[in-house]
């Protein structure tokens, strides 16, 4: 009997792995599984500062602008910032078919207008978009200490920004009275919810989906390229 | 030259491990293909009153070189339930390439499940069930691939194959 499955089993089947053959599926399985966590930091640098033009970013002659109202404490504008979408946006942005324009409607309460100027004060040192990506991130609830002074304050020595120079800029409160004046003129603009988009004029509220959002935007450079012929 | 008459070709306990190799992989492909889908169309995870999904589908990790990190899972453990249903198939004469590659991979997907728990906890600061099981499934699925490497079908005398080296073995 044990003579005859021998014979049967094919050469070296059901040998077990040798230690030298294990070690070597060890560290394939290291090499693969840190190729992709380099490949995940890599890629998971936002994209935010190419192409930033204060709360801009985008080619200045894209055919496709969007104008974004948000409220750095509004759960869909994270969403809108940071979800899928941020993914077509990205692509659109680097294709040179879209320009965004950020614009602050600060209306859910106190640490929306006080994230909203840090964000600004930010932008002063040439980093409105990684702050705004950090307030985002950070982003828990509603005026419950999120985006206080201390907070509003570590985020900026997260990414790197001048402590004091930052500090000097929430003081002054030039900012702040920017953010106030921004929302009334959304208001007048008829804004009453976030995020609000205008997609070359065209308004969309709420968050797309991201085939919507794809779609929206080639219907807009359709138009934009027709118009644009004699 | 006498064998032990425990050296039975297959034991059920190889054969139950196969089964839950396929079964585990299968799992995980049916996690990973729904938080894909929920990637793609942009429709929020149901999160059973744990939250946390959109958070963390939401974070600039959930993309790995523009690939969603869900259909780098989806692709892992179809290449897993593929092994494993060949695990399953060939039984004792599975090649014990198929063992090491079903092991590598599984191992491959429970560090990188690690290095992606590590960021849910102390970066992004918020936790996905969905992610949390896929987590248990891949960890259950190279814990039972390595038994079965290790402690699969006996090899008492068999020739290694071309692709192994041949260590040598007092005979």
């Amino acid at each position: 009997m044990a003579t005859s499955t021998a014979r049967r089993r094919p050469r070296g089947t059901s040998a077990r792995p040798t230690p030298w053959s294990i070690g070597l599926a060890v560290a394939a399985a290291v090499v693969l599984a840190a190729g992709l966590i380099w490949l995940g930091q890599r890629t998971s640098e936002p994209a935010a500062a190419t192409l930033a033009d204060g709360t801009a970013r985008g080619a200045p002659d894209a055919p496709v602008v969007i104008e974004e109202w948000a409220d750095f404490q509004c759960p869909a504008c994270r969403l809108f910032a940071l979800g899928p979408t941020r993914q077509v946006l990205d692509q659109r942005i680097a294709s040179g078919q879209v320009r965004l324009v950020f614009h602050n409607f600060a209306f859910l309460g106190p640490e929306s207008e006080t994230a909203a100027a840090a964000a600004a004060c930010a932008g002063e040192q040439g980093r409105f978009w990684e702050y705004h990506d950090q307030l985002y991130r950070e982003q828990a609830g509603e005026n419950r200490g999120t985006f206080n002074r201390a907070t509003l304050e570590r985020f900026a020595a997260a990414i790197g920004l001048d402590g004091q120079a930052f500090a000097a800029c929430l003081d002054d409160g030039q900012q702040l009275a920017a953010v106030r004046e921004e929302r009334r003129q959304g208001q007048a603009k008829g804004i009453n919810s976030t995020p609000t988009l205008f997609i070359n004029g065209q308004v969309v509220r709420g968050v797309p989906r991201p085939d919507q959002l794809a779609q929206l935007i080639d219907q807009a450079a359709a138009r934009a390229g027709t118009e644009a012929r004699p | 030259m006498s064998r032990p008459a425990s050296a039975a070709p297959t034991l059920p306990a190889g054969r139950a491990r196969a089964a839950a190799l396929v079964l585990l992989a299968a799992l995980g492909a049916a996690i990973a293909g729904y938080l894909t889908a929920v990637h793609y169309t942009g429709a929020a995870a149901l999160c059973t009153g744990v939250g946390g999904c959109e958070q963390v589908q939401a974070s600039r990790f959930a993309v790995a070189a523009g690939v969603p990190v869900a259909l780098w899972g989806l692709g892992l453990y179809l290449g897993l339930l593929a092994l494993a249903a060949w695990r399953a198939a060939a039984g004792p004469r599975t090649p014990p390439l198929a063992r090491l590659a079903l092991f590598a991979l599984a191992l491959a997907g429970a560090l990188y499940s690690a290095y992606l728990t590590y960021l849910e906890l102390f970066v992004i600061g918020a936790i996905c069930p969905w992610c949390v099981a896929s987590a248990v499934v891949i960890t259950a699925l190279w814990a039972l691939a390595t038994l079965d490497l290790l402690g699969g079908e006996p090899a008492r005398g068999s020739a290694p194959t071309g692709a192994e080296p041949a260590v040598g073995r007092p005979s």
